[in-house]
């Protein structure tokens, strides 16, 4: 029997702008074969409430669908004998138990933390972090799911690493579009550029220094670089042309984009280092949204060449396009997993757009999204979880969900409208 | 003028109707096929010849409307789901009589709009917009359009004519406008 829990997170959170929006984090999941696990942060300093860590921290867990949060103030965590402790936490359930403290020392201050295996009854790890700027308290915390999440099962975190999406905010007489860089729960949100012209298409560099996006500032499609940490802005081609759907190469040193050739639109490389243009398709129709294998040898991209949209594959050297997808009328926008197994896309089997993952060992494709205008799906780092826009009443809200549709979580923000957001590698 | 061209019109119409009879009546015989030859070639002849020097005439009326700015009447194309290829020969007649202002007017430039609906991913609905708007570009450059006349740009699924979820707001979506950059004017 599947047993859904909805919680409902709400918080007002600050943006760069001081224009305060609300973000809403709705967390859906079936309640199977799930761990169960305690957390209890203690020590309250000026700067750092204990509440904020433990609360991170458990919806971090729980978002992620391998743990059950039990409510660790129904038992006594500060008993003595060792014994008795782990067989107190036994009793009320906890598989593990994460026992950590904030603490003033020399006139620092240091959160300190160790994983409790109830089971075994023995420390798992302990560790201890400076605490330093304000600013960092949730990166802290997410970085102790992480280690949690990893030791426990084996499989890598992904609770600090980024996320990038588009945004738009109606003001009257017009629109702002935003391109943002959050974490992945939504927080931390900056804009970190805006336009009254329509923005699209982000994509991260291979080292998640850089993000390459779409603006329309000159009236027309063109491809920006923007470095995060210094802002600055970069035009990729200086040329007449619509350029669209940038993809950043494993190596960093091509982009894959979109250009019109003689009435045809066609997929082309752009080198960063000799700035020489290649093109990589040839087709009559359109050829966009390329997408590069993990081997840096072969791209992804949705071609209509059969008359309907379908994933393609094609050699960045020579040979023919091989087409991938067979199933529905509509198959586009794809998305590799890390370990170059999986692709994620939009497909339309006849019910909508919806998210689809296809496995390429295996030529078979799997729906895992239920909405009708699901689009812009990506993988976790970890190829856990596959992040995609979808829509609600009619408003843009971004989804993540595992790869076998388990868990769900909504990110949505009041008086925007979010999409096309991509999780950083 | 204006009354000229009517009645050269009315008189190319019937002119035309008689011609059309003519050959279809022979087209159900099947008797004399040599009837067939000689009639076709006129019958095209006087369709391109005559109801073209119309449409030219028709042409110079330009319309002001505060949204769209100067049009010569309709300026909006609409495709099927999916697709940007231009069926109606309505709309080839619209293709037509830009191109044929744009002939005559060498001062003027046009900016050819694609759009698309909703569905799918942005990226390819960009593409799909842009495909659109050069369908019609290539048109107009069969028809003798200058290649620096026209500019094409795409909108992707982001400025909606209709705001609706039905099939008929996604239709109208589903568009290209043709819209003076300048008349030459």
């Amino acid at each position: 029997m599947i047993k859904s829990i909805v919680m409902l997170f709400t918080f007002i959170f600050f943006m760069i702008s001081n224009v305060s929006a609300e973000l809403t984090i709705k967390i859906q999941r079936a309640e199977i074969g799930t761990l169960p696990i305690m957390i209890s942060v203690v020590g309250d300093s000026k700067s750092y409430p204990a509440k904020n860590f433990s609360e991170i921290i458990e919806n971090d867990l729980y978002g992620s669908g391998y743990f059950n949060i039990l409510d660790a103030s129904t038992v006594k965590n500060s008993v003595k004998n060792k014994k008795t402790q782990y067989a107190l936490w036994n009793l009320a359930g906890a598989n593990y138990f994460l026992k950590s403290e904030i603490y003033s020392k020399g006139g620092s201050e240091y959160i300190k933390f160790n994983l409790h295996d109830v089971v075994k009854k023995e420390i798992m790890f302990s560790y201890k972090i400076k605490l330093t700027n304000k600013s960092n308290e949730r990166k802290i915390a997410h970085t102790i799911s992480n280690v949690i999440f990893e030791r426990i099962t084996g499989i890598k975190g992904v609770f600090d690493t980024k996320i990038a999406y588009i945004s738009t905010e109606k003001r009257p007489e017009k629109k702002i579009y935003k391109l943002h860089v959050s974490d992945i729960d939504g927080y931390n949100s900056v804009a970190i550029y805006k336009s009254s012209k329509q923005l699209m298409s982000p994509t991260w560099s291979p080292d998640n220094n850089k993000i390459a996006y779409v603006s329309f500032e000159n009236n027309r499609p063109e491809i920006f670089i923007q470095t995060l940490a210094s802002g600055t802005r970069e035009k990729l081609l200086n040329n007449n042309n619509s350029n669209s759907a940038p993809a950043w190469s494993p190596n960093g040193k091509l982009i894959a984009f979109t250009s019109s050739i003689k009435g045809n639109l066609e997929i082309f490389t752009y080198n960063l280092v000799d700035k020489k243009v290649k093109r990589i398709t040839n087709s009559i129709g359109i050829d966009t949204e390329p997408e590069w294998h993990p081997s840096g040898k072969k791209i992804f991209f949705t071609s209509d060449r059969s008359g309907r949209p379908h994933i393609y594959s094609k050699s960045i050297r020579y040979g023919k396009a091989k087409r991938l997808t067979f199933d529905g009328s509509y198959n586009a926008d794809s998305n590799i997993s890390s370990d170059g197994e999986y692709l994620s896309l939009v497909h339309n089997g006849g019910n909508g757009h919806k998210i689809a993952i296809y496995s390429l060992k295996e030529n078979f494709l799997k729906v895992i999204s239920s909405g009708r205008l699901d689009e812009a799906p990506s993988f976790a780092p970890n190829n856990k979880m596959i992040l995609f826009a979808s829509k609600k009443r009619n408003k843009g809200i971004l989804v993540a969900t595992s790869n076998d549709g388990r868990i769900r979580k909504e990110i949505e923000l009041s008086g925007e409208d979010v999409r096309e957001p991509i999780w950083s590698h | 003028m204006e009354k000229i061209v009517n009645i050269n019109f009315l008189r190319n119409f019937v002119l035309l109707s008689l011609i059309t009879t003519v050959t279809g009546c022979n087209l159900l015989n099947q008797k004399d096929p040599d009837v067939i030859v000689t009639t076709e070639p006129m019958l095209t002849k006087s369709e391109e010849g005559e109801v073209e020097k119309v449409v030219s005439a028709e042409s110079v009326n330009l319309d002001f409307n505060e949204e769209k700015g100067y049009t010569l009447g309709n300026n909006i194309i609409y495709f099927d789901y999916d697709k940007y290829s231009v069926d109606k020969d309505s709309d080839k007649k619209t293709i037509k009589k830009y191109a044929n202002y744009l002939k005559d007017n060498k001062k003027a430039s046009i900016r050819i709009e694609g759009h698309a609906d909703e569905r799918g991913s942005r990226a390819y609905n960009l593409a799909l917009g842009e495909k659109r708007a050069e369908t019609i570009k290539e048109i107009m450059l069969i028809n003798g359009v200058t290649l620096d006349s026209i500019e094409v740009i795409s909108y992707g699924e982001e400025n909606p004519a209709s705001t609706g979820i039905t099939e008929e707001s996604h239709s109208l979506n589903r568009r290209v406008e043709i819209v003076f950059s300048d008349t030459g004017k």
